[in-house]
């Protein structure tokens, strides 16, 4: 099972409720605790894509004031104490982290800085505003805050007064009174299927973030060739395949139509273009083997001998949760990919055009180009004159541009899919109200292992993992 | 290996198969890529009255005549398209 930012934001719920008995934290626990937690939450309020002047951002500020008066400086040389406070501090750290790691949309040919002669292709960019699915992250993290700040304050009653202390920590906790319910309800943020993966992470959503970003990387220019472009469209197709087997579609027929789309897009992309017109770099391997690497174990668990396995018997086999963030992953990295692989193919077939025509092809459109080339050997006076089979024309022509056309429709089907996936996954009628929320233990001193309390469902079945 | 590789991209241009089918037939095409061949457009008569697998069994011809390490790569992948369509 991936970690993602809404099993992280579970965590930070479950810290942020710990009883006050089972926390014997001293003043100075609580007071380093919350320096550390102020920062790392001022860090990931910061993180959000809110909109500027709503009411979302409005109750962002007012929050990170009273967090400014928390805050302190990084622990330094001071271990962190073993505390439910430090432990949401990391945790915080990480959700931010993972928000901020999943980078900025594809550039084609990234502009080298003045610094550094090599191009920097994924400069950081702000993930643009979106406060649909900024708000609920945003109230998840302040009711856990404010929690925190009540049961501090319950332990600072029983102790030396400190009452700089006690008036921030009130003030937190007045300030975010509104957001405190017991349990994460709805409504929930699509941000939060974005997955942590390493490169041991044997999880089908890792195996298509590795993807995804070999796939970037193999979109510039020196890196284009026929096979890896075809190789692309066809992963493509299939990611469309594999949101078909893992999305209950029956309840969103609008989806199910995304999904066709998209495929039958792809699909015709993958038969792209017959014969006489080719890219000439050499295959990526590192993209070559992150395909190969993601379709094997997408054959093998989510197909059978037929073709894919329908939906609902995936279902049985394998956790909502899972699933749901698999499909997150593979509708948005598709989306991702799918947009930058229509501007590689803009960029090489436009302008000084890399796509080779053959010759035959070429001369229809051009007679009067030449059919021979000379090459001059060192040792010989004279050049060798040797037929042209593949000529680089400057002037695209009507195919392809059709072809870029086809890419565009093909990105703009995987926009939609994208689209749908993230409102299906977010409603309260989706896919997201099934899931059984683990509560996590807190660490620690006074630390106890409280009986899992009983849910709607049974536990998760097997991890969509090979 | 020219001949291959042009018959191969005719496969996978022209046949209404599985999208896995489709992916080990570009994966035979990538490794033929690897080694600098460039395709070769298969002549009417060569494809004319063949069935898939026919036209399948021919590029595997070709590949054993051209015999390196590369071809033999692309055999696997031809074999795999081989047994998924014959799975279906």
């Amino acid at each position: 099972m991936s970690t993602t930012v809404g099993g992280l934001l579970d965590r930070f719920h479950v810290l942020g409720s710990v009883p006050t008995a089972q926390t014997e934290a001293t003043l100075e626990e609580i007071e380093q605790g919350w320096r550390e937690l102020a920062r790392t939450t001022s860090g990931l309020l910061n993180a959000l894509p809110v909109e500027q002047g709503s009411v979302v951002a409005l109750s962002r500020d007012v929050a990170l004031d009273a967090l400014q008066r928390l805050a302190g400086r990084r622990w330094g040389e001071t271990a962190p104490h073993a505390t439910p406070l430090a432990e949401m501090a990391m945790v915080a750290g990480a959700i931010s982290d993972v928000l901020v790691a999943h980078r900025s949309p594809f550039t084609v040919a990234p502009e080298p800085t003045r610094r550094a002669r090599r191009a920097e292709p994924w400069p950081y960019q702000p993930r643009p505003a979106d406060n649909a699915a900024a708000a609920p992250i945003q109230q998840a993290v302040l009711a856990a805050v404010g929690e925190a700040a009540a049961w501090s304050l319950d332990r600072l009653h029983a102790m030396t007064p400190r009452p700089e202390l006690a008036r921030d920590l009130l003030h937190v906790a007045v300030i975010t009174e509104q957001f405190r319910r017991p349990g994460r309800g709805h409504p929930r943020s699509h941000l939060e299927h974005l997955a942590v993966h390493t490169t041991e992470d044997r999880s089908l959503t890792g195996a298509v973030q590795r993807w995804g970003g070999e796939a970037e990387q193999a979109l510039h220019r020196a890196s284009l060739s026929t096979g890896s472009m075809a190789m692309m469209a066809a992963d493509l197709f299939i990611l469309a395949g594999a949101v078909k087997s893992v999305v209950p579609t029956e309840s969103a027929p609008q989806v199910a139509e995304a999904i066709a789309q998209a495929q039958q897009a792809w699909r015709r992309l993958a038969a792209w273009p017959a014969t006489e017109l080719q890219l000439g770099g050499k295959p990526p391997v590192e993209f070559v083997a992150a395909s190969r690497a993601l379709r094997a174990p997408t054959s093998a668990l989510l197909r059978g001998e037929g073709g894919w396995r329908p939906a609902e018997a995936i279902r049985q086999r394998y956790s909502s949760y899972d699933l749901d963030t698999f499909a997150y992953a593979a509708a948005t990295t598709s989306q991702r990919v799918g947009a930058a692989f229509h501007l590689a193919l803009q960029e090489a077939g436009t302008g000084h055009s890399r796509l080779w025509r053959s010759l035959d092809s070429a001369l229809e459109l051009d007679p009067t180009i030449a059919t021979t080339t000379a090459t001059r050997h060192p040792s010989r006076r004279a050049p060798s004159i040797l037929p042209r089979r593949w000529v680089l024309i400057p002037d695209p022509g009507a195919d392809v541009q059709a072809l870029i056309g086809h890419a565009a429709d093909a990105a703009d089907h995987s926009q939609t899919l994208a689209n749908h996936v993230r409102a299906l996954l977010t409603s309260p009628g989706g896919t997201a109200g099934q899931y059984e929320v683990v509560p996590s233990q807190p660490v620690g001193r006074g630390a106890r292992r409280e009986p899992m309390p009983a849910t709607h469902r049974s536990r998760p079945m097997s991890s969509l993992s090979y | 290996m020219g001949r291959a590789l042009g018959l191969l991209h005719h496969l996978r241009c022209s046949a209404e198969i599985d999208e896995f089918v489709l992916t080990a037939l570009i994966d035979a095409i990538v490794e033929l890529e690897v080694v600098d061949t460039e395709p070769i457009e298969p002549s009417r008569a060569e494809i004319t009255g063949r069935s898939w697998g026919e036209l399948l069994d021919l590029v595997g011809d070709l590949l054993d005549e051209a015999g390196n390490i590369a071809p033999a790569d692309a055999g696997v992948f031809l074999c795999e398209a081989r047994r998924l369509q014959a799975s279906l």
